[in-house]
């Protein structure tokens, strides 16, 4: 902008981390960060939220990017879907999936990682595959970084551990092994909506067996739900398609999802069964290395 | 009050902006949280910019925000301070039309053509970065963009005219 123009207090656009950190610690009540907007606008146009101010972080260089680093991918807060699309190959399966199916290019063009963990709707598709990969999430201040788990970052329905004056500045995870695959599978009513059920599975083998297993679904509780029941009836035995079948079949004890607009409780369990057998499967197949 | 309602805009808030549009540098003083598309409709009479649904789901507004196809109603005005808008306006030049609005022309994809501006601009973005052009890949890249009136077959058919794949136009019996 010159100098001569009207600037105002309502949008503002640092150009640091440090610069948006000293925004936050002394921004009036009802400022809002801004990124990609995917979300914030229509909760603004639906008269959800009324910001007082938007700080707009998408030219902060070191909120953007993706590095990968000895063994670690760090993704920028401001990274939008595309650019993790272009970025990460089948190696990242299920982060990928994810990406492909969530809404519409116009939206993947601006929408951010950083925009859907802060936000924590658990019907969010890149959710699921974080908690398979183990991401964690830095958070800053003007004081101090945190590191938090994202399990332990996501609190409840789009509740996070996210404090007045915090950031969300990075989401990390480990480099997937060559013994490694992941998938996400959704089911949604519409092409490019919201998901009815989703299910990231992440999985390593030790020859023939599954040594470790994470099974993650979106959208069938006030948080992204682990099935812990079919995790543990899975591990340690042979990866077939039977034995992930009756692993499956234990899926009732970990999620409960509600009656909404996607469809009744027994429609979204049954559809949740097959969607998980399905991503355990091409899960197990990634890390074979027959997909 | 906008068309939605929502957003009141206006009074202390108004700042300055400027930013390049179809081509030209123009600058308007406006409320940063105004939606996009209701100060290039509004302020700039860019009414090839459509308005059609209230949740940012029917892909009619969508312009080019430097490279990119997005939705300018799920854009605050702010965002776009030193930046690039392309509305269908600004597609072509004078009485140019883009190879895209030709093949939608000859595969008879147009009805009301309430979409088609949306469809256009989504498409050139398509066109442009895509390798491979198939009918999956097509439907795939057209999710953000919601047509009421064709059944969306002869869409297709003016994408593959487009791209130089197939023959495009679908006889009444196939």
């Amino acid at each position: 902008m010159t100098s001569n123009q009207r600037s105002s207090d309502k949008y503002i656009r640092p150009e640091s981390l440090e610069e948006t950190l000293q925004l936050l610690a002394n921004s009036p009540t009802g400022a809002k960060v801004i990124a990609g907007g995917q979300s914030l606008m229509l909760f603004m146009r639906q008269g959800l939220l009324d910001p007082s101010q938007l700080i707009d972080i998408t030219g902060v260089g070191r909120l953007a990017g993706i590095e990968i680093n000895d063994g670690t991918v760090t993704i920028g807060a401001t990274t939008s879907y595309q650019q993790i699309e272009s970025r990460l190959d089948e190696q990242f399966g299920a982060v990928l999936d994810a990406v492909k199916v969530i809404a519409d290019r116009q939206v993947r063009n601006l929408g951010t990682i950083g925009g859907a963990v802060a936000r924590a709707d658990p019907a969010l598709d890149i959710l699921a595959p974080l908690y398979c990969l183990g991401a964690s999430v830095t958070v800053r201040d003007i004081e101090r970084r945190r590191v938090i788990p994202i399990d332990e970052f996501i609190q409840g329905y789009m509740d996070t551990a996210l404090r007045d004056g915090e950031l969300l500045q990075t989401i990390s995870f480990d480099v997937p092994s060559s013994e490694e695959g992941s998938a996400y599978v959704k089911h949604a009513k519409i092409a490019g909506g919201w998901a009815t059920v989703g299910t990231a599975s992440s999985v390593s083998i030790n020859g023939d067996r599954v040594e470790s297993l994470q099974v993650a679904l979106s959208a069938v509780g006030d948080t992204i739900v682990r099935a812990t029941s079919v995790e543990d009836a899975l591990i340690g035995a042979v990866g077939s398609p039977e034995n992930v079948g009756d692993a499956v079949e234990n899926l009732g004890e970990d999620i409960d999802p509600i009656e909404d607009i996607s469809g009744s409780a027994s429609y979204k369990r049954s559809v949740a069964k097959n969607l998980t057998q399905r991503c355990i499967q091409t899960a197990l197949s990634r890390a074979v290395g027959t997909t | 009050m906008y068309p939605d309602g929502a957003i009141e805009g206006g009074g202390d808030h108004m700042m300055d902006l400027s930013f390049t549009l179809d081509g030209e540098d123009v600058s308007v003083t406006v409320d940063p949280a105004k939606p996009l598309r209701d100060v290039l409709r509004e302020d700039f009479d860019k009414t090839g910019v459509k308005v059609g649904c209230l949740s940012g789901r029917c892909g009619v507004c969508t312009v080019h925000l430097d490279a990119h196809a997005i939705k300018s109603c799920l854009v605050p005005v702010g965002k776009v301070q030193g930046r690039t808008i392309t509305t269908i306006h600004g597609l072509t030049e004078g009485d140019d039309i883009h190879e895209l609005q030709r093949a939608f022309g000859e595969a008879f994809a147009i009805q009301c053509g309430y979409c088609t501006p949306g469809f256009i601009m989504t498409g050139v973005e398509y066109l442009t970065e895509a390798d491979m052009v198939d009918r999956d890949d097509i439907k795939y890249a057209l999710k953000g963009n919601v047509c009421r009136c064709t059944g969306y077959e002869k869409i297709i058919d003016a994408f593959e005219k487009a791209a130089g794949i197939s023959g495009g136009t679908r006889q009444p019996d196939d």
